[in-house]
């Protein structure tokens, strides 16, 4: 066994507490072992009621975003030695988004702006009964299947800070999700998608922070695709298309309905 | 939906007419395949770009390529299964294989290409022909996201962060699901004409595997325990090549690519095991070369063999297997392009499941299964790479096309019966009440272990009556243990109380299967019987469930093409 690291953890169960608080555990830490690890070994053996997602202990659910020591990311891909230098590691639920019970947080505003984007692909033409050919510059290809690597980790929307500062803004997620699909030649998809992509709480409102790209664990070039969406909707709009203008519509509810 | 309306509803809806269990591959494709205008809703215990589909990295097999024949497909899928696939299923499988494939990439797939446009395809374990088509090494993912985006467009409902504890049947047919709303803690009732169970694995019965928390069998058990039987239980699945300690997957892409398997002494070992298609040999075959040259003094320290991809060059590493170049460094601290990644056998997946046959129907009327819950079988005792993502989308399709002709056929359903709600009622408020030393963390770690040194790679009967004795106690432990959390809100120590519960139902049918199965075939292998033995067990087993442990049953296997004859490679 290794040495014992501080966990400090912000707890709440919306039942019993009247705000958050904080809780620490020492926890016996080995070489190796990911933040994911250390907090299943203290809700299995010292405290049941810590609540947080997870799932595949390896990066690709996204189940396990939270902050850790001020910096979103995921817990299975986080080694404890590599950020308890002082023999503390400090938990919080992600940000931007409300935090309904110790690290776990209502996604609902998250996906809402995801289908916003209409995030799927609408092929021009009809099911092909035979394989399709698709030829497509190398460059193309791995920029868009890195683009698609998405896991909906949320870390992108925590570390944003439009999306703290401006709840209808579609954030960077559902922007790389539109973009994966834009950029692709067989998506018919560009007018649907314009007036999402192009009003106020669209593609514009990225102030290319790079904080997106800094933090996606997939290592996603977040920001650039969104420049590249930007400079398609610049041509869209120059070659005529109109946003359907409209009002900023509220996002969330007070309550956070699942849906 | 119930007389007096004391259980709780989720929403408005009276009676569905589908419920779809498990939001992965499978599930997502039976929901799709439901005629629209039925009311159909996905239940999912986490978020459903949660479910393990997600992780799968190497390919999905279809006959595509005009060279290639989907009947080869269906002999190698049948040779792989050990000859106890049932042949006219895994012939069906590899037909519709080109049509799932082709959906998929018309939906948005971006599978990898060749040069001329067409999809790429690759080398699989025990596959005649590279027709295993691929997206780098996230292939699950690609998929996934398709479907996810599929069922986006065409608003099908999800409850998301439900935890089924149990089938509602009643009148002789099933009538819904009881489960927990996570973020509420309250017990629902969820009313439906048909259900699917698309519930994925159990592989958290065992210390080593590939599996995430949430494969705990929970569809498996919950089907078991109303009745239903399960087939095949013993042939559980070592995937050759996972990096030791976590145990993550590193895909038999790596080695479809050309990658080697060394040994401590720098030699080929699968030379010796598989002289025509070394590294990509079928799972099981590769799985047992590489535990015997560990058991053999051949393999390195940490219980490892190497596997070396430095001469496929970095560009090929870091294009086609980019996940398991990023999984070597973050996990291991080693560069794949400068150094060979250290891989041990770790369980990945279970070829049995809930008895289905081709429309994934069961002996339950209304109730279907599909993915890796079910159990049609085209696996049979061994399944072969890139052969289960195109299982969940042909027989998830299969069973949502199923289930719709029986909500035609069929009247309402069965009101869900009060007294069934009630005793679930009951047992999780004590549950939740109780407050007793043993909780379920030591317990489900001596499963697992118990699971891994005894019910492995290679078994006998010592050991698996070891295991049987060490089940048993556990059983008793659990009867009187308790959880820590009381409350209502995301109570994950509850839900994994009821997990373990489910675990320990599902290793007792693995256990007596594997004592009951006196031969060696695929996956299975005992060291006391180490040949296959077709006159006593070219047949299935199904287990159903009684309060003394699972009751043996045996089932045909159907042998429509090829008569078995000896598996070499």
């Amino acid at each position: 066994m290794g040495r014992d690291v501080v966990f400090q953890v912000m707890r709440y169960d919306p039942r019993r507490d009247v705000e958050p608080y904080w809780a620490e555990y020492d926890v016996p830490v080995d070489d190796g072992d990911t933040v994911l690890m250390s907090l299943m070994r203290i809700r299995e053996s010292q405290d049941g009621s810590l609540g947080f997602r997870a799932s595949c202990r390896s990066g690709i659910c996204g189940s396990d975003g939270m902050v850790i020591n001020g910096r979103s990311r995921l817990a299975c891909k986080t080694q404890v030695a590599r950020v308890a230098l002082s023999g503390r590691v400090v938990l919080e639920p992600l940000r931007n988004l409300r935090y309904v019970k110790d690290l776990v947080v209502d996604q609902t505003p998250f996906w809402k702006k995801f289908r916003r984007v209409e995030p799927y692909l609408m092929p021009a033409d009809r099911p092909p009964a035979e394989e399709r050919r698709m030829v497509m510059a190398q460059a193309r290809f791995d920029l868009l299947s890195k683009a698609s690597d998405c896991i909906f980790c949320e870390i992108c929307y925590s570390e944003c800070p439009i999306n703290g500062i401006d709840r209808g803004f579609l954030g960077p997620q559902a922007l790389i999700k539109a973009f994966r699909f834009e950029f692709d030649p067989r998506d018919d998809g560009a007018a649907s998608r314009f007036s999402p992509l192009s009003n106020v709480e669209g593609a514009w409102r990225c102030r290319t922070t790079f904080n997106c790209t800094d933090s996606c664990p997939k290592g996603i070039p977040i920001t650039e695709g969104i420049q590249r969406l930007k400079q398609k909707l610049t041509a869209e709009t120059l070659a005529g298309l109109k946003p359907a203008y409209r009002s900023p519509t509220p996002i969330e509810s007070p309550e956070g309905t699942s849906s | 939906m119930t007389s007096t309306g004391k259980i709780p509803k989720v929403d408005q809806t009276t009676s569905y007419d589908v419920l779809v269990v498990g939001a992965g591959l499978a599930g997502l494709r039976a929901a799709l395949a439901v005629d629209p205008a039925l009311k159909c809703v996905v239940l999912s215990k986490v978020y459903p770009v949660r479910s393990h589909s997600v992780a799968a990295q190497g390919g999905i097999n279809a006959a595509l390529d005009p060279e290639d024949r989907w009947q080869d497909h269906a002999y190698d899928t049948i040779k792989g299964s050990d000859y106890l696939a049932d042949q006219d299923a895994a012939a069906f499988l590899c037909q519709d294989a080109a049509r799932a494939v082709c959906e998929m990439e018309h939906w948005g797939t971006l599978f990898s290409r060749r040069p001329d446009g067409r999809i790429a395809q690759r080398s699989f374990g025990g596959q005649g022909y590279p027709r295993a088509c691929y997206a780098a090494d996230k292939t699950g993912r690609a998929l996934y996201q398709t479907l996810f985006e599929r069922a986006v467009a065409q608003s099908i409902a999800v409850f998301e962060e439900f935890f089924v504890v149990s089938l509602v049947v009643a009148e002789g047919r099933v009538a819904g699901v009881l489960a927990i709303e996570i973020a509420s803690g309250r017990l629902v009732a969820i009313p439906a004409r048909a259900v699917i169970f698309a519930t994925g694995g159990a592989g958290m019965m065992y210390a080593r595997t590939t599996n995430p928390y949430i494969a705990t069998g929970d569809g498996l058990a919950i089907a078991y325990r109303a009745g239903v039987p399960l087939k095949d239980m013993e042939f559980i699945q070592f995937h050759p090549t996972t990096l030791p300690g976590m145990n993550v997957l590193i895909t038999e892409g790596a080695r479809g690519e050309g990658g080697y398997l060394l040994n401590a002494e720098h030699d080929r070992f699968m030379v010796r095991y598989a002289p025509k298609l070394m590294e990509v040999a079928p799972r099981d075959i590769v799985s047992r070369a590489i535990e015997t040259e560990i058991l053999e003094g051949r393999g390195f320290a940490d219980g490892s063999v190497h596997l070396d991809l430095r001469h496929l060059g970095e560009d090929l590493i870091r294009h086609r297997l980019s996940e398991i170049y990023d999984f070597a460094i973050t996990y291991r601290g080693i560069n794949p392009v400068h150094d060979p990644i250290p891989v041990q056998p770790g369980q990945h997946y279970i070829m049995g499941g809930i008895a289905t046959g081709v429309e994934g129907q069961t002996t339950l009327p209304g109730f279907y299964a599909a993915g890796e819950c079910a159990a049609v079988s085209v696996h049979g005792a061994n399944r072969l790479g890139a052969n289960s993502l195109l299982d969940t989308l042909v027989f998830g399709r299969q069973a949502g096309l199923a289930a719709t002709r029986f909500c035609r056929e069929e009247s309402k359903a069965p009101p869900i019966p009060e007294a069934g709600w009630e005793e679930w009622q009951d047992r999780l408020a004590t549950l939740r009440a109780r407050r007793a030393p043993l909780r379920y963390g030591p317990i489900r770690a001596r499963l697992r272990t118990t699971m891994t040194e005894n019910v492995g790679t290679f078994r006998d009967r010592r050991r698996l009556q070891a295991a049987r004795g060490v089940l048993a106690a556990l059983r008793d432990a659990y009867q009187h243990a308790g959880v820590m959390d009381g409350g209502e809100v995301f109570n994950y120590d509850l839900l994994a109380f009821l997990e373990t519960g489910f675990l320990l139902d599902l290793a007792s049918t693995v256990v007596e299967g594997a004592l009951v199965r006196e031969e060696s075939r695929g996956a299975h292998w005992r060291n006391d019987f180490p040949a296959r033995n077709d006159d006593q067990f070219l047949k299935h087993f199904l287990y159903t469930w009684s309060a003394d442990g699972p009751v043996v049953g045996e089932a045909p296997v159907a042998i429509t093409h090829y008569a078995p004859k000896p598996r070499t490679y």
